[in-house]
């Protein structure tokens, strides 16, 4: 079908969504309150700079943690039976299914220092924990939320490696270990791409997770709080275009890792 | 089992290879060796567990039972990344992750061969298949002959003992087979490498292979030079497979003596049983006058085959079909001979002309005769016989025509069809339900290797008392 109209809804909805709120961000970004042009709001950037350091940082691990812990789980879920694979996928998504800010604050109670993690280890005569309201929780709670978004794109390229590909590097003389790291993790580097790209951008970017577990902030609660309470639409479209570009940085160095865009999975 | 020439320089043994998936035997009892250098061809429909074979070998499948013996040690306990062997894959299998110089280098960086070496290897081994100055391209940029010839440098890069090939050219079109198949060939003479070769295309079998292997149903049928095989087929299913031939029930009443389309043939074998199988090759039957010919048949059709004219002659109720340089006109009455080395005498797969049953009977009365069939309790009904009682112990004797073939809704019985082969005037199926085997002549051509639903037409089958005879 050659027609273009089919698109125009689709148009319409970008234009309005996405568009225009990136424009205003921007717009917001250099002006001051009078609608005039400035560069003064870049000296947020400089009062916020350890919100970013610890944002970036927090990310940063979390990803990390997430591939590790990711990357063995996919391979093993792509490697057994439908039925059992099947019943993963449901296992990995079923958390998902429940509220996120639930999920938050049921890690809060778990965490918190009257809570029942502390209320176990007393039990069995361990000290407390002091995990709470430190950079350690945030990450938990972020590799807790994201994990699944790691695990499924890896999966599912994983599933795709045709058998006879891998039967052919052992045919070739791989061992085990070879093979991972001959065929199936060059294999599966898109997925792994689509992985961090899911991940990264998200903890970057989180907020709720920080504040409530943290007690501290990351970019995402600094730039809620410029839009509630003292209004400050400028420093917030400052913030956020700053993180946009950060963002945009990052996913265009990784895709360059993903250069063969051509590669069949066959 | 058949064995072929001297056991020297044997490279592979399988003993007694069995092999099951989901309770299905894929293999039943597999003996073979190759000897060094031998361009061995595996032969046979699909699912004949030639595949199997050859995956067993590689270390992909594990036999349920039996022993690989390579030089004489058994490789059962060698994972498959350390078997001497490599294999060029049905779909290729190519990493596409990985140029066409990386994909051939593969397996010599694995074995940390140095750089250099490494080259000089590849360079020649693509040179070899054809494809020098293809070094940077990725695999998804090749034709399917052009991935092909990377697979086979792929895996003959590494000088393995035994090269496994499965069904390496099933996916090309003719031209390319036929320059491939030559290439191979080649590359099998100049490497000096024994190549153990799967293929259901019994011309590239005929044309590449030292040896050739039929299977059928996971077992050997026959193992021999294809000058053998073509010419000396040990049974029905292998003349059949081999190529176009003429195969026809005949009847042996003494040695080099046998009788067929109602005539007698001289020919060179000895009797080994009375009734026998047949096979003429279609140009071995010569054409002459009807006055000096064996038997007289009439010409339904010649076509012209470019070398030779084909034609189909019907003869006693059955169908001849001869290649000869000489037409005969449709519409002629022809005589035609065959010269007694000719007629190859085959022991039949199925000894007996009549399907056998041991049944109890159920029910007699005036109307009707019920028996139990020996087949998960199931019944038939047939004509009344007053001579019989309830509880009789009786032989059916189905004939081979009275077992139909039919839709799985009206059958009665199902199974699996062992063999189907042409035989002038019918399909002779040999069919296989509840571990007994069943002799069907239908004129319905099946695939063989399919499951079929069947019934017994019971106008056709006579009772007689007791048990055996």
């Amino acid at each position: 079908m050659k027609s273009k109209k089919p698109l125009i809804p689709y148009l319409v909805w970008m234009a309005a969504f996405v568009v225009i709120p990136m424009v205003m961000v921007v717009y917001y970004a250099f002006t001051d309150s009078s609608g005039a042009f400035t560069w003064q709001n870049f000296k947020y950037i400089g009062i916020n700079r350890q919100v970013y350091i610890d944002s970036f940082q927090v990310a940063f691990v979390s990803t990390a943690i997430c591939l590790l812990l990711a990357y063995p789980l996919a391979l093993m879920m792509s490697r057994m039976s439908p039925r059992a694979q099947r019943m993963m996928n449901i296992l990995i998504m079923l958390p998902m299914w429940m509220n996120f800010i639930l999920r938050i604050c049921a890690l809060e109670v778990i965490l918190r220092p009257s809570g029942v993690l502390n209320q176990l280890l007393s039990l069995l005569g361990l000290g407390g924990n002091t995990i709470y309201r430190t950079h350690t929780a945030v990450i938990i709670g972020i590799v807790y939320n994201y994990l699944p978004f790691m695990v499924l794109p890896i999966y599912t390229v994983m599933t795709k490696i045709s058998k006879s590909v891998i039967e052919a590097g052992q045919d070739l003389g791989c061992n085990g270990w070879r093979l991972l790291q001959k065929v199936i993790f060059p294999l599966s580097v898109p997925g792994v791409i689509s992985g961090i790209t899911m991940v990264f951008v998200p903890a970057a970017s989180s907020f709720v997770i920080s504040a409530r577990l943290g007690g501290f902030n990351l970019i995402g609660d600094t730039i809620e709080a410029y839009y509630k309470g003292e209004i400050d639409m400028h420093a917030g479209g400052m913030l956020s275009f700053v993180l946009m570009v950060v963002i945009v940085i990052s996913i265009a160095v990784m895709n360059h890792f993903d250069k063969d865009d051509d590669i069949v999975l066959v | 089992m058949e064995k072929h020439g001297s056991e020297t320089d044997v490279l592979i043994r399988l003993e007694d290879l069995c092999k099951s998936f989901d309770n299905e035997k894929i293999l039943k009892s597999v003996n073979l060796y190759i000897r060094d250098k031998e361009f061995v061809t595996l032969l046979g429909p699909s699912g004949c567990g030639k595949t199997t074979i050859l995956r067993c070998i590689a270390g992909f499948e594990t036999p349920d039972s039996g022993d690989i013996l390579f030089e004489g040690k058994s490789v059962l306990d060698t994972p498959a990344h350390e078997r001497p062997v490599n294999t060029v894959f049905q779909r290729y299998a190519l990493f596409p992750h990985l140029n066409v110089y990386d994909n051939v280098a593969f397996g010599l960086r694995i074995k940390k061969v140095p750089e250099k070496e490494i080259r000089q290897k590849v360079r020649k081994m693509l040179a070899m298949v054809d494809l020098k100055g293809y070094e940077k391209r990725p695999i998804s940029k090749l034709s399917g002959g052009q991935q092909q010839r990377v697979a086979i440098a792929r895996a003959l890069v590494n000088m393995p003992r035994l090269l496994l090939l499965d069904e390496p050219l099933g996916a090309l079109d003719l031209k390319l087979r036929k320059d491939m198949q030559l290439e191979l060939k080649n590359l099998h003479r100049q490497s000096g490498i024994t190549f153990l070769y799967v293929t259901h295309d019994q011309e590239e079998a005929l044309t590449m292979s030292d040896i050739i292997v039929v299977m059928k149903s996971g077992t050997i049928q026959q193992i021999g030079t294809p000058q053998d095989i073509y010419n000396e087929p040990s049974n029905a299913f292998v003349a059949d497979f081999i190529g176009e031939s003429n195969i026809f029930d005949a009847s042996m009443k003494e040695d080099r003596r046998v009788t067929l389309c109602g005539a007698e043939f001289d020919c060179v074998d000895e009797k080994p049983a009375e009734l026998v199988d047949v096979v003429i090759r279609p140009e071995d039957v010569e054409i002459v006058p009807p006055s000096e010919g064996t038997v007289t048949g009439y010409v339904e059709a010649a076509l012209f085959k470019g070398v030779h004219y084909e034609m189909t002659v019907s003869c006693g109720g059955e169908q001849w079909i001869i290649h000869s340089t000489r037409q005969a006109a449709a519409g002629e009455t022809i005589g035609m001979r065959v010269a007694p080395e000719n007629i190859h005498v085959m022991k039949r797969m199925f000894p007996e002309s009549q399907n056998r049953l041991e049944a109890k009977v159920i029910s007699s009365d005036e109307e009707a005769l019920t028996v139990e069939l020996p087949l998960d309790g199931k019944s038939l009904t047939l004509r009344a016989d007053p001579s019989l009682r309830e509880g009789d112990a009786v032989t059916l004797l189905v004939p081979p025509r009275s077992v139909e073939l039919c839709d799985p809704e009206d059958g009665i019985f199902s199974g699996h069809l062992d063999s189907v082969v042409w035989k002038g005037s019918h399909y002779e199926m040999i069919l296989i339900s509840a571990s007994r085997r069943w002799l069907i002549k239908s004129s319905m051509d099946e695939q063989a290797g399919s499951e079929v639903s069947f019934r017994i037409q019971p106008d056709g089958v006579s009772v007689v008392k007791g048990e055996g005879q």
